[in-house]
């Protein structure tokens, strides 16, 4: 076989395998009709776009410890203003944007520095705001009018939402139109981050990443590519947010927690670092083995095998499931090149 | 001609002065925390250019350490302190020797990401083990306070001062005045030279982590024996020491040492005039303010 012959095929292959995922999450919810599983998809199309935030930020070298923030950022910034009013296409923007600035604040303050710098700067960022939104009486009432907003009294027991109880029930939105809003938003935060990462400006954040001296030798402005990278990243994450405070029906200053900061952390390595299809099965398979400990009655464990899965990936994986993968598709497409898809 | 020694002070009253004394002696004590954490940090940064992210939790099992000593054989928490540095910085020099060692040049996103694991592990294996419970390490001084006049400071507060000021004394003559407290520095000015000069890094990492650990277990046990603590104690302590480290300096001790004590002033000061929600807060505006003004930190140097 030609090697015209094997690129033809290699992207055919990957192009429908697209396909085929996408028209698999189309059909899904005729299929799964189940309250609680068709939540945990939901979740799980919502930390796909969260890792892939997170990722496309990695890409360009610079590790957020804290992404969290920008997604409670998203969160109450955009709840805030819809129930001050806004419309929902207005506020879930605005919010993404509000991310995206103070993303772009912290960028802009860390840019010159080293990986350590934004690591440390980020990561107390995301809890010093959780403290900061504990105080302030304009988040409280945010807490609150969200519950008001969508007919739900105050003083309500968070866990109590988090089972199939009162999820659905009293909203205007169906459990389907959750779902195909956020497989939409997920489909197009995946592009998104696939167009950043194959246009120049990608191969300028992988220059970064790589060689920042050398990518500055060669003309590549860095302080400008990383702060790119940073308000791309922080918007998207902020975007998450402001879609799942709606959903959860609920925002408290836990979003800000340090979980959530891990979460696409985790989920990114699992899946490849570096790679578009990585936060994709990460989240996916992170996401699953969670709700799934979850179902098990483990809720210390799961904290505690998360953070060894992370320390072994690390030691003994720390290209994510993602090389497996290609491999195993290699062989069974018989594809012998080390260019693959996804 | 009758002025009373305070008139300096003239435009404030008496119970002004002793409110803010007393908080001068929470600041530094507070201080004291965040420099025996951060001078910890320093020291493993100096030497193998990691930041380690778990520090706060490392603290928080030097606390544990005392306690479950302290609960065991009922000695002298201020004794047991010394115990639980032994038992800690061990527990640190195996997390290095098995942990960081492994990913040490294999790009600094790994070490931290490792960092990261360690914490989840770390808090959620104490909490497994030892539950969430609230828990205090009792101090024979505790109900015993320095009376002077208007001012009461507790004998535990002042003992914390003191036993900082000697674990940094005890470092710095380990740090000057033996060999291996040379080679230790040298490692950390240049490590490749240091290799050439016959110094073994790969046991100045390991040392350098298990004196590292020993501060924070220090830093723990004195917060447990000042404060009640559970598995979660560590996080913020652990925050503020690398804010500490950032102000004053990445791998610096004496910046350390200074900005250590200023923040813990600046927070108690903060927690006397806006309330105790803003005291994170001020530390973050303060390490935003020094990162835009002075990158490298009060006594930094480019790196």
């Amino acid at each position: 076989m030609s090697v015209k012959e094997l690129v033809g095929k290699y992207a055919v292959s990957s192009y429908s395998a697209y396909l085929l995922l996408i028209l698999i999450g189309l059909v899904l919810p005729l299929v799964i009709t189940d309250d609680f599983f068709n939540r945990i998809i939901v979740l799980t199309f919502f930390y796909i776009m969260f890792s892939t935030s997170w990722n496309l930020l990695a890409y360009s070298g610079q590790a957020s410890l804290g992404h969290a923030a920008f997604l409670g950022i998203g969160a109450f910034a955009s709840t805030i203003l819809i129930i001050n009013g806004a419309s929902a296409v207005v506020g879930v923007l605005t919010g993404a944007l509000a991310a995206s600035l103070v993303g772009l604040f912290l960028g802009v303050i860390c840019v010159r520095l080293k990986e350590w710098f934004l690591g440390l700067v980020t990561f107390g960022f995301a809890i010093i705001m959780a403290a900061v939104v504990n105080e302030s009486s304009v988040f409280i009432e945010a807490i609150n009018g969200l519950l008001v907003a969508i007919g739900l009294s105050g003083n309500l027991d968070p866990h109590m939402l988090g089972g199939s109880l009162g999820i659905y029930s009293p909203n205007i939105v169906s459990r389907e139109q959750y779902y195909y809003l956020f497989f939409f938003a997920m489909v197009g935060t995946i592009l998104a981050s696939h167009l950043v990462i194959r246009s120049k400006i990608g191969f300028a954040f992988a220059a970064i990443r790589e060689n920042q001296a050398e990518a500055g030798m060669m003309g590549v402005d860095i302080t400008r590519y990383k702060l790119i990278a940073f308000m791309i990243s922080t918007f998207m994450a902020g975007f998450a947010g402001a879609l799942f405070a709606p959903y959860n029906y609920f925002i408290n200053p836990e979003i800000f927690s340090i979980h959530n900061s891990f979460m696409p952390i985790i989920m990114t390595i699992s899946g490849g670092i570096g790679t578009i299809g990585g936060p994709v099965i990460g989240a996916l398979v992170i996401n699953l083995l969670w709700e799934q400990m979850g179902l098990m009655g483990m809720s210390i464990d799961r904290l505690l095998i998360l953070g060894l899965i992370l320390v072994l990936e690390i030691l003994f994986l720390p290209r994510g499931l993602m090389p497996l993968m290609k491999k195993l598709i290699n062989k069974a497409s018989g594809i012998t090149s080390r260019d693959t898809p996804l | 001609m009758n002025n009373p020694p305070y008139s300096f002070f003239l435009f404030l009253k008496m119970a002004e002065i002793t409110t803010l004394l007393q908080i001068l002696i929470w600041g530094l004590t507070a201080g004291c925390i965040y420099v025996l954490m951060a001078v910890g940090l320093n020291m493993i940064f100096g030497v193998m250019k990691v930041v380690n992210f778990a520090h706060g939790e490392i603290m928080m099992l030097g606390a544990f350490a005392s306690f479950w000593v302290y609960y065991y054989t009922g000695l002298n928490p201020y004794f047991i302190l010394f115990i639980s540095m032994i038992i800690v910085g061990i527990f640190g020099v195996i997390i290095e020797r098995y942990g960081f060692r492994k990913v040490l040049g294999t790009g600094k996103l790994n070490e931290i990401f490792l960092s990261l694991g360690l914490i989840y592990i770390l808090q959620n294996a104490a909490v497994k083990l030892w539950t969430d419970d609230i828990r205090k390490i009792d101090s024979p001084f505790s109900s015993m306070t320095l009376d002077l006049g208007m001012l009461n400071i507790t004998y535990d507060r002042l003992i914390a001062i003191a036993f900082t000021a000697l674990i940094l004394i005890c470092l710095y003559l380990f740090l000057t005045k033996t060999d291996v407290g040379r080679a230790l520095r040298a490692t950390s000015q240049n490590h490749e030279a240091a290799m050439l000069m016959g110094v073994n890094v790969n046991h100045m990492y390991m040392l350098s982590f298990g004196i590292g650990a020993a501060l924070a277990a220090a830093a723990g046990t004195v917060a447990g024996i000042l404060s009640p603590f559970n598995p979660y104690m560590g996080t913020i302590p652990g925050i503020m020491a690398f804010t500490v480290i950032i102000i004053g300096g990445l791998g610096s001790i004496p910046g350390a040492i200074i900005a250590g004590l200023m923040l813990g002033l600046v927070q108690n000061f903060t927690i006397f005039y806006f309330g105790g929600a803003w005291k994170d807060a001020v530390a973050f505006v303060l390490l935003i303010i020094v990162l835009i003004i002075r990158p490298t930190g009060l006594f930094g140097e480019e790196h």
